[in-house]
């Protein structure tokens, strides 16, 4: 179906494109054939990053109020946060993310993303998967005719980076909207490629993985014993002898086996073995270890990270990023404090360990927020997919670089307009995945990774 | 009437092939008067195709194949025969076995093996090269050299700012495409070798897609001539008159099987226009294997494998669609005569085991089919009591008894109501808990009391009213949306899967938007109207917690046809009459449920595949729901008897159940299904029970049944315990155990919405999730219960085999756990391994 979305829309639009769009196209897009054509001469950038923490902020972070602040717009937009210089000279961003700007010689920032979905679920799938949903429905139905979560396709085009080891882990929370929002497990590629997926929060004490971790009854020497027992008892038939599945599924078993029994996974889930301090910089919060973790699953050869910032989209009082009513209260006491605490913590524990060249970070929420304030109740900001910034760091991206730019008020790409699954295609490429390659749903349809094309100025 | 010779379509292709070499037979006969063509140890000579037509532009194809007394085929390679024209001033030789025309006229080609020589006709045209025309060699040569595949330009947004209709569905899209869009920039009307149409894929400029049409190729020079000669008036004219358009697609062989000293085979394609010119197509067609692996075709259709295997293989010509299958046999040995079988279902399948030269599974033991039997009906696994019963029982006819009792079991008929469950999309969001039980509740019924499978279905599509009080009214409950109520229409009754035509003709097969919008159109005079429907969130439309009434109203039946851009009225698919005007019709619901359950042989065709699919574990035609031209019936008479044997019951789903219940091919040994394995002949052609997983439901029961505790609902009364997760009737959360080993959400229609997928995290739950750990620990466990009883270690360790794998433990598994009880510290710790072993175990999670 969502094919279908994705192909009547094109239907629609290919009459018009005939009558009137195709010259003013050309002009357009002949510029970019040519560009294309002359980097192929030219040394072009590689594909380096090995893996992927995504940092999904649900809810809508305000563009305006965080990394494209419009010093100079009216005061209904402009909003109540100064600006303060950044490592990188020329940027400038939100005076609550000092510790960001610190760091923002890391990050490539996107300016110009937009799209038309206006719902947290519709546009939380399309910023999952970079597709569009079929339509802007705010309590779309999750089902097997919609695309994958980035995890699954990484898994399923690259594989484990070492076997017993999970590819695609998310966690702590499977982010809602009324209805759980698509785009967060293996969908139409089928249950081999779901995430490692756990709800528990990092930050408890009682921090468990629940069938990841084996209990305290279960030593490693009595599962091995009760494996012993299980070998007997498949010697009588011999399945795996004669019958392909039969082997997959002992392949599989064995993969289950290495992550109970794995030294390097199992203390990768042990946060209590990293220093007080570390643990403290990045923060006790849920997010914050989470982040940790991420950072400790990369180093043990997970590909695919997913960190959900909140279960829901939040707003006065709970955890998203949906600062409808006391945007700046909520951006200033709660939601930039964490960030700011977290998310430079963890690029700088990435290049301290040398992890940072080849693990691309991407921060990134649903949409952004309305230029102009009052929403509700007149302190806030209304949902604003037609423009906002993404971020990006490491696995090859540019320190320091801008692509696309907002108008002066912040509303509308004012330069290089991208859509989400254009961010799709730039993750996909900086991993060494052809955007361009082809996946099935269950009808068995060809359908391509995305739509969208790499943006290759941030590398 | 048409409908049905339209949907036995599918049988043409297959059955072609017994006609086929009838008729050459005959006309070898026919054509020698003197001989039969055999050649003494070898086989009979035949050419293909029957009659050969050469033009200038289509060189024309031929086969010489030696076809032996078992049926297969043997290509002979051209320095094998002596090939000769009776009159050589026509046309030409070359030595790969293409003819090419010189001059109009009528020849005979002769050829000649050993002592035999077969004439055919041929009939040349071949002074004049016509122009090119865009509908037919242009847009042949887009989708010959896969321009408009959907990963080139053929996608939505096409490539480099060139779009293409996918496959060629669309020339006067493709025609505007090129001479129109970007003002016209790809053609150069002067200078036709500048044209960028022509560069860009020759080499001459970059091209993402690398060199397409080599300079001076076939392909190249037409594009060439038909830019030079372009009218576009003719073209218009080409586009829109019906005397081009194409009305056959004939692919030779249609079926073969190869013995094993031979891997290659050459197709013979040729379509056959409206105005009745016929042309060899064999270049110019796509060849589409449905394996990965294995199997190479050459652009000319040459068909080669490197292991034994069986393909089918989808052509592709124009708009046109058709498909060979070919064997390439892994052994010459025949199988040792088999016994005679009582049950056609047996000597059907042992038929095609002749035919294809595979030896069957021996028949599995009588505990193990007993197991079998069990979860294919009631969905669970027999008791430590039964077990024992059926092991005591010294009468010959045990299983014969116990079959019919399974099938009369209320749990067989729950078991049909939680398959059906998925494929109606019976969920509780729009559902309501109440509804799903409601609905289940009558599909339970309608099973335990064998209603007609075409009573149930015309039930299904015409019912309206109170989905509380009428629950087969929930169809149109479930089914909100005309298009998707036309998808299950097609998907579910009639085993079509047509969605791909929602926006575009279908790209594998015949089904048009046309087909698909008529379908829809039944569904548009339906009014809904909810009864105190108190949804939780007030924005989740999806969400109906009360009745639901369904009404007819008296309005034009009509929908939205988005590729002619117009209302279209219903109509069943596959007639021949175009799109029809919207219409007021009394009852569409009646009239649609009458076409798709009386007397459409498509209809009973796919319910009997249904019924094999689920008791057999893979269909004859497989996925289930997929009928296609491109994936044919495994076994076409089989599927033909069992379709038969369905409508001579009036369509007993309980006499069909015991047919396949009483085959020894139920009773066989397992074989392996998996896809691109040299071992998936024999399960496709039911040389023993296709493995599989045990579905999620049964697995979690078995697991609660295996440790005697039960499972809870989520706020379960007192004495509500007993619940079953093959019953519940309300789909549980993606994060539950069942979900984890693919229980489908019930959203779609597709009968792959269930996975039978293996993964990682599901060998994790079995060895270290809360739903078996916790069963095996428990204190209320079977287990625990023998231990308190006194039970010595023998009888317990009987029983935990008995009731977790239906049969004693060997004398080996004895010595093995009865060490392990003896080293362990606590005997309850040791008892507990066991259990996990063996639900860990293969012989488990597999129905084998």
């Amino acid at each position: 179906m969502s094919a279908c979305a994705d192909f009547q829309k094109s239907r629609l639009h290919r009459r018009t494109l005939m009558r009137i769009g195709s010259l003013g196209l050309a002009g357009l897009g002949l510029p970019n054939v040519l560009r294309r054509e002359a980097m192929a001469s030219s040394d072009h950038p590689i594909a380096r990053a090995k893996s992927v923490i995504f940092l999904h902020q649900c809810g809508g972070p305000s563009h305006i109020d965080t990394f494209d602040m419009k010093p100079n717009a009216p005061d209904g937009i402009r909003g109540e946060f100064r600006s303060i210089a950044s490592s990188v000279p020329g940027l400038r961003v939100c005076e609550h993310l000092p510790r960001w700007a610190d760091t923002l010689h890391y990050w490539g920032q996107v300016r110009s993303v937009h799209h038309r979905m206006k719902n947290h679920n519709s546009a939380g799938y399309y910023c999952l998967t970079g597709h569009a949903p079929p339509s802007d429905d705010i309590r779309i139905r999750d089902t097997l005719d919609l695309f994958p979560a980035y995890g699954s396709i990484v898994a399923q085009q690259l594989g484990p980076i070492a076997p017993g080891i999970p590819p695609f882990v998310s966690y702590p929370h499977n982010v809602r909207d009324g209805s759980i929002t698509p785009g967060q497990h293996a969908s139409f590629l089928g249950k081999p490629y779901d995430p490692f997926f756990f709800q528990a929060d990092p930050n408890a004490k009682d921090f468990r993985l629940g069938e990841l971790q084996l209990p305290e009854s279960i030593n490693l020497e009595r599962l091995s014993r009760r494996r012993e027992l299980m070998n007997v008892v498949d010697n009588h038939r011999r399945l795996a002898d004669r019958m392909a599945e039969v082997r997959g599924w002992d392949d599989l078993q064995q993969q289950a086996f290495s992550m109970l029994t794995s030294p390097a996974l199992q203390r990768a889930f042990d946060l209590s073995s990293e220093p007080d301090r570390l643990r403290d910089a990045y923060g006790r919060t849920n997010y914050g270890q989470s982040c940790l973790l991420a950072r400790r699953l990369i180093e043990c050869g997970v590909r695919f990270v997913t960190v959900y910032f909140a279960q829901g989209i939040g707003g006065a009082g709970s955890e998203g990023w949906d600062t409808h009513q006391e945007n700046f209260k909520d951006l200033k006491s709660r939601l930039l404090p964490i960030t700011d605490q977290t998310v430079p913590t963890l690029i700088a524990d990435l290049q301290q360990r040398g992890l940072l060249d080849d693990t691309l970070v991407l921060w990134m929420g649903e949409f952004g927020r309305g230029p102009k304030i009052g929403d509700r109740d007149g302190k806030g900001r209304g949902h604003w997919p037609e423009c906002y910034t993404v971020m990006m760091a490491g696995g090859g991206v540019q320190g320091g670089s801008v692509y696309g730019a907002s108008d002066h008020q912040g509303a509308y790409p004012a330069e290089n307009p991208v859509g989400p699954e254009d961010i799709t295609a730039t993750l996909y490429w900086a991993l060494g995945i052809d955007p361009q390659a082809e996946i099935f749903d269950t009808q068995k349809r060809p359908l391509p990774l995305t739509t969208g094309s790499p943006i290759m100025d941030l590398f | 009437m048409n409908s049905i010779l339209q949907t036995d379509r599918y049988y043409l292709t297959t059955n072609v092939l017994t006609r086929l070499s009838v008729a050459a037979v005959f006309m070898c006969l026919a054509a020698n008067f003197v001989s039969d063509c055999v050649v003494a140890g070898e086989g009979r000579l035949e050419v293909l195709p029957e009659t050969i037509h050469a033009s200038a532009d289509y060189p024309a194809r031929f086969v010489a194949v030696l076809r032996a007394e078992d049926g297969t085929v043997r290509e002979l390679s051209a320095d094998k025969y002596q090939a000769h024209l009776d009159d050589p001033s026509f046309a030409s030789l070359d030595s790969k076995g293409w003819i090419h025309a010189t001059r109009d006229g009528q020849t005979v080609l002769r050829i000649t093996y050993q002592d035999q020589t077969v004439k055919r006709p041929i009939s040349i045209k071949g002074s004049l090269p016509e122009p090119p025309s865009f509908p037919r060699e242009i847009s042949a040569v887009l989708s010959k050299s896969g321009c408009n595949l959907g990963t080139c330009h053929g996608n939505l947004h096409g490539k480099g700012g060139l779009r293409f209709s996918l496959r060629g569905d669309d020339p006067g899209f493709d025609f505007d495409s090129i001479t129109l869009d970007q003002g016209g920039r790809r053609i150069d009307w002067i200078e036709p070798e500048q044209s960028l149409l022509l560069r860009k894929p020759s080499g001459g400029l970059a091209h993402q897609g690398g060199v397409k049409l080599p300079r001076n190729s076939i392909a190249y020079v037409w594009m060439k001539r038909w830019i030079e000669s372009e009218d576009n008036q003719q073209s218009q004219n080409e586009l829109t008159n019906p005397s081009n358009e194409l009305v056959e697609l004939r692919v030779e062989p249609a079926r073969a099987i190869i013995p094993t000293d031979s891997r290659k085979l050459s197709l013979v394609v040729w379509g056959r226009w409206a105005d009745g010119a016929v042309r060899d197509v064999t270049r110019w067609a796509r060849y589409e294997p449905n394996l990965t692996a294995g199997v190479a075709i050459d652009e000319a259709g040459g068909v080669s494998a490197e292991h034994p295997l069986d393909v089918a293989i989808a052509v592709s010509y124009l708009q046109a669609r058709s498909s060979a299958r070919i064997t390439f046999l892994a052994s010459d040995q025949v199988a040792p005569s088999a016994p005679t079988f009582a049950n056609p279902i047996d000597r059907l399948i042992q038929q095609q085991l002749d035919q294809l030269h595979i030896e069957s599974t021996e028949v599995a033991d009588a505990n193990r089919i007993f197991r079998r039997m069990f979860l294919v009906t009631v969905g669970r696994l027999p008791t430590v009591t039964e077990m024992r019963e059926f092991l005591m029982d010294e009468q010959s006819d045990k299983l014969d008894f116990w079959r019919d009792k399974l099938l009369a079991d209320p749990a067989t008929a729950r078991i049909w109501a939680l398959r059906w469950s998925d494929v109606l999309r019976n969920e509780q969001k729009v559902m309501s808990a109440k509804g799903t039980q409601l609905f289940a509740d009558w599909l339970a019924k309608q099973f335990a009391e064998d209603r007609p499978m075409n009573e149930i279905a015309a039930s299904l599509i015409s019912s309206v009213g109170s989905t509380f009080d009428n629950p087969p009214a929930s169809f149109h409950r479930t089914h909100r949306d005309p298009t998707i109520a036309a998808e299950s229409i097609g998907q579910v009754f009639l085993g079509v899967r047509m969605q791909c035509a929602k926006c575009h003709n279908h790209p594998f097969d015949v089904w048009k938007q046309d087909d698909y919008y008529g379908l829809a159109a039944y569904f548009t005079t339906l009014e809904r109207e909810q009864i105190d429907n108190k949804r939780p969130d007030d924005l989740d439309k999806h969400v109906i917690t009360g009745d639901e009434i369904i009404r007819l109203v008296s309005k034009p039946a009509e929908i939205w046809h988005p590729g002619r851009s117009l209302q279209v009225g219903p109509r069943p698919f596959s007639s021949t009459v175009v799109a029809t005007a919207p219409k007021l019709v009394e009852n569409p619901l009646a009239e649609l449920a009458d076409w798709v359950t009386r007397d459409n042989r498509q209809f009973a065709r796919n319910m009997a595949n249904r019924i094999w699919f689920h008791l057999m574990g893979r269909g004859i035609v497989d996925a289930p729901d997929d009928f296609r031209i491109s994936n044919p019936p495994s076994n076409p008479e089989l599927l033909e008897y069992l379709t038969d044997e369905l409508i001579r019951s009036n369509y007993s789903v309980r006499h069909l159940s015991r047919l396949i219940l009483s085959s020894e091919a139920f009773m066989r040994e397992p074989v392996s299904q998996v896809a691109d394995s040299d071992e998936l002949p024999a399960a496709t052609s039911f040389a023993g029970y296709p493995l599989r997983r045990m579905p999620a439901e049964l697995l979690l029961d078995a697991v609660a049944d295996a440790t005697g505790v039960p499972l809870t609902r989520d706020g379960a009364k007192d004495g509500e315990e007993n619940h079953r997760a093959a019953f519940a009737t309300t789909v549980p959360p993606s994060s539950s155990f069942v979900r984890a080993f693919g229980k489908p959400e019930r959203l779609l229609v597709c009968e792959c919405e269930r996975s039978d997928q293996l993964s990682v995290r599901q060998s994790l739950m079995l060895l270290n999730g809360d739903d078996v750990r916790k069963r095996i620990n428990s204190r209320r466990s079977t287990l625990r219960k023998l231990i308190d009883t006194g039970d010595s270690d023998q009888q317990i360790l009987e029983t935990l085999y008995l009731t977790a794998l239906s049969r004693q433990p060997t004398l080996e598994e004895k010595t093995a756990m009865f060490a392990h009880i003896q080293n362990a510290k606590a005997r309850d710790e040791a008892f507990e391994d066991i259990l996990w072993a063996l639900l860990n175990s293969e012989e488990f999670v597999f129905i084998n």
